[in-house]
């Protein structure tokens, strides 16, 4: 999964030919200080995040949920906690449809 | 149902087993489009280039499942006409609390999930065309549609914000507000009221489905790509 956010994050910087000291990893952050995309730029990762899960998993997969907005520290600091969140999303619902 | 090749513009209309939204998706099927449309029935014509959906637009996670699937199918959306649409004729004092729901559900609400899901798809190819419907009932406050009215005021609000959320991907988003048209919305409503409403448009007659797909062809143009967040109204309101 966290390959998948990577090649998102690095597809959407592409687009605006901002260029990175460092590579993109797990710590890259979102939001905050030192955020490497701006607010459009997290929309756009986020339906992209969206389309490329749905493709991969076949399942539509809706990340702004309740529970998204619900959480104490979002799940979108960073790619590698992006990643996480994306991954138990998809856990939860294999879980419901078994 | 047919699968278009890549290169074919995919529309969505919804409310398309009847009506304005019937006639859109055959106008728009006929012209090179591959039409996906919806409804709460099954459709009840058929065209080699369009493929129907049954559902309710309030209902996200149908929404939702029906985006996946065009999706899967297309790969693409290029444009969202946003038509399905339910309407009573009544006081507000005689107005049931679940009558309003159900059509801030399908005009509202509905609008809404459509809109959004639709962006989604048109993201990736960083243009799109959103269509949404209004209508003259609320620039004209017209007693007896308080609910319809108020639902489709909150259509032109989406409308006005979307088009600003939605420009840094070049997705314009506007709306039409037709006169009434002789469709089953307004079968319903008595003829000496209808010809009340008719008497305070500046254009006093009925619209027609011709007059709709003028307005659709001008905010779908390639054109129009500055054309966004703008209501307009036909019969001169």
């Amino acid at each position: 999964m966290l390959e998948l956010i990577v090649k998102s994050v690095q597809d959407i910087l592409n687009l605006t030919d901002k260029k990175l000291a460092e590579g993109i990893t797990a710590d890259t952050p979102l939001v905050g200080a030192g955020r490497v995309v701006d607010s459009i730029g997290l929309v756009t990762l986020i339906v992209d995040v969206e389309n490329r899960v749905a493709e991969h998993t076949n399942r539509p997969i809706s990340l702004m949920d309740d529970r998204a907005m619900s959480q104490t520290r979002s799940p979108f600091r960073t790619v590698g906690t992006l990643a996480e969140y994306v991954q138990e999303l998809i856990h939860a619902d294999l879980k419901e449809r078994s | 149902m047919n699968s278009p090749p890549n290169q074919q513009r995919v529309m969505l209309v919804t409310g398309s087993r009847k009506g304005i939204g019937a006639y859109l998706s055959q106008y728009y099927a006929d012209r090179g489009w591959h039409v996906a449309g919806c409804s709460r029935s099954p459709a009840e014509w058929g065209h080699p280039d369009y493929n129907h959906y049954q559902l309710d637009v309030g209902d996200e996670t149908a929404v939702v499942a029906m985006f996946a699937d065009i999706r899967k199918r297309y790969g693409r959306l290029d444009a969202a006409i946003n038509n399905a649409g339910i309407a009573t004729m009544n006081h507000v004092m005689l107005t049931p609390g679940a009558t309003a729901e159900r059509i801030f559900r399908t005009n509202t609400l509905g609008t809404f999930l459509i809109a959004r899901e639709a962006a989604k798809l048109m993201v990736p190819r960083q243009t799109g065309r959103i269509v949404n419907f209004s209508t003259v009932a609320h620039p004209l406050n017209l007693e007896g549609e308080a609910t319809y009215a108020a639902s489709k005021a909150a259509v032109e609000s989406l409308t006005r914000i979307m088009a600003r959320e939605f420009s840094p991907w070049n997705i314009t988003v506007n709306a039409i507000g037709p006169t009434p048209i002789d469709t089953d919305l307004i079968r319903g409503v008595p003829a000496d009221k209808m010809a009340r409403l008719i008497e305070r448009l500046p254009n006093k007659r009925l619209g027609t489905f011709e007059e709709v797909s003028h307005v659709t062809n001008f905010f779908l143009a390639p054109e129009s790509n500055c054309i966004t967040g703008q209501i307009l109204y036909l019969g001169g309101v």
